[in-house]
């Protein structure tokens, strides 16, 4: 609950859009599997940007925050999560991931920050509520570190 | 040792089905070791390990980890060519099947298979990897947890097992790869109640080493050794800790030895530093009590003789300290006094280690250590660098 609060925090600086954002907040939560899209959505909404999902997703890619071939309702891993939450947070801190910037080393360095549990395995598919943690979990890690 | 492997391949093969989490770490160290004064005819020992683990995760609780490593080590002495060793070691650390099953009350059961870390209490007498089955059950109130388990198996260049009367038990060939260690059954049972009372965790072990055969041979006279432990720690006052044990051994279950352990830990906020003081008294020959021998080899302090935990007694201060976020500095100094004829002065150590970590995946380390023995001959100093790359 503490979760979906902090985002819908950062959803009411959008202003007028929040009711419409809280819905979308409260839809995504009952995903048993996140996708692109959604993970886009929600990258963008913690950072109070209100856009759709395509809006986001279509933004995602031209970022390359989207593995190319995934189309936006893909089901997304967590190891891909961690790729997209890294276009909108800065991540660093590993050597590996300066030498290749890639899902694998984020993911590992997202590990290693406290994002993911150590025990967190790469390739989950992890559901709306679990993807709003891990969200939550990058703004109290990452606060200030927006890009 | 073959066979291991095999069965590590196929399971990392038959894993291919499900998703799989690996990675490596590359690492080397530098050690120089100056014994008996000798400063001209320092030991070198420099090491470099290729490490690689897997993880398959089956389910939320069902998980397959293995971990396998090769390593180069190279043993000289300055200014003696003889005196100079080359060893490749192969050895496979973890493989290790685990379920966790989660009940309604939220009390988990913890099973695990296979080759993994083990340790006791006090963590100075039995702490090696091994093979074996393990099972924990965690309570709100209580935690029993025991383990059934075989050393046979294990690589003797990576682990040191000690007879039951104290020696460690033949050297290894120094031209295989794997050598096979001393075969022991080896049994843990622990029980554990968490807050008994004022924060205060109480515990009791009992561990149970039988001689056993395997690819290697025990000497026909070796022992069953028997240990017992009783546990108490938890907070005396905000921030000061205490870790207090007493282990009665028997060895042969004839006479009685004994290992007393008391740690002193005040954690500060300045800067995460720490504070502990600790002692320990490890019984030896010529008191009412045996002496005391653990499982594992494992070093009472870093003279030149490498003594055990038998006919010891150490009192120890450890401070340490994370000045930057990388960098964490940790130094300490001991007295020892070692049981000869009676228990008398043996030496005085100090050592200081700092650990620098500029990237979340590369870590180097420094360390120096000097042990002034009463006698001469064991005196030691010691330095180590070292470097490590997850990747």
């Amino acid at each position: 609950m503490k979760k979906l609060l902090v985002i819908l925090a950062v959803l009411s600086f959008a202003g007028a859009a929040f009711a419409q954002s809280a819905n979308k907040v409260s839809e995504i939560l009952k995903s048993a599997h996140l996708t692109y899209a959604q993970a886009a959505y929600l990258s963008q909404a913690a950072l109070g940007n209100e856009t759709s999902e395509d809006e986001a997703f279509s933004a995602a890619q031209r970022s390359g925050a989207i593995p190319k071939g995934c189309s936006a309702t893909d089901e997304i891993t967590l190891k891909n999560l961690a790729w997209v939450c890294s276009k909108t947070w800065s991540v660093d801190g590993s050597l590996m991931l300066k030498a290749f910037n890639n899902p694998r080393y984020t993911f590992r360095q997202m590990k290693a920050d406290g994002v993911f549990d150590q025990n967190a395995d790469p390739d989950k598919k992890p559901s709306g509520g679990e993807a709003m943690n891990i969200i939550t979990n990058c703004i109290d890690i990452y606060e200030g570190g927006a890009k | 040792m073959k066979k291991l492997f095999t069965v590590a391949f196929a399971l990392a093969f038959t894993a291919n089905i499900f998703a799989v989490d690996f990675g490596g770490l590359l690492g080397a160290s530098t050690d120089f070791k100056f014994d008996g004064n000798k400063y001209d005819a320092a030991k070198l020992e420099q090491q470099e390990t290729l490490s690689g683990w897997l993880r398959v995760p089956f389910d939320e609780y069902t998980a397959l980890a293995v971990e396998a490593s090769v390593q180069h080590k190279l043993n000289a002495k300055f200014g003696d060519n003889s005196e100079c060793d080359n060893n490749i070691i192969l050895d496979l650390n973890l493989l290790k099947f685990s379920k966790i099953f989660k009940f309604d009350n939220a009390n988990l059961l913890e099973l695990a298979v296979g080759r993994m870390f083990v340790a006791d209490s006090t963590a100075l007498i039995f702490a090696q990897p091994n093979d074996g089955v393990s099972v924990k059950y965690t309570a709100s109130k209580f935690e029993l947890f025991g383990y059934a388990g075989y050393s046979g198996l294990l690589n003797i260049k990576n682990v040191s097992i000690l007879s039951s009367a104290g020696n460690v038990f033949f050297l290894p060939d120094e031209k295989k790869v794997y050598d096979f260690a001393a075969p022991y059954l080896t049994t843990m049972f622990s029980a554990t109640l968490p807050y008994l009372f004022a924060e205060q965790t109480l515990s009791a072990e009992v561990m149970l080493f039988l001689p056993a055969g395997g690819p290697s041979e025990l000497p026909d006279d070796e022992k069953t050794r028997f240990y017992t432990t009783a546990m108490l720690n938890g907070p005396l006052m905000p921030a000061l800790f205490y870790d207090a044990s007493l282990t009665l051994g028997l060895p042969n279950l004839s006479k009685l030895s004994l290992l007393t352990k008391l740690d002193l830990i005040y954690y500060a906020s300045f800067k995460n530093a720490s504070i502990s003081l600790n002692a320990i008294y490890a019984s030896g020959s010529g008191d009412a009590l045996s002496p005391f021998v653990g499982f594992t080899k494992i070093t009472s302090c870093n003279s030149a003789q490498e003594p055990i935990y038998s006919g010891i007694t150490k009192f120890g201060i450890t401070a340490s300290v994370l000045p930057i976020k990388p960098l964490y500095i940790s130094a300490g100094a001991s007295v020892v006094l070692k049981k000869e004829s009676s228990m008398g002065y043996y030496g005085f150590e100090i050592d200081a280690n700092a650990k620098w970590q500029p990237f979340s995946d590369l870590q180097v380390t420094l360390g120096a250590s000097t042990f002034i023995a009463k006698d001469e001959d064991n005196n030691r100093t010691e330095i180590t660098l070292g470097g490590a790359l997850a990747f």
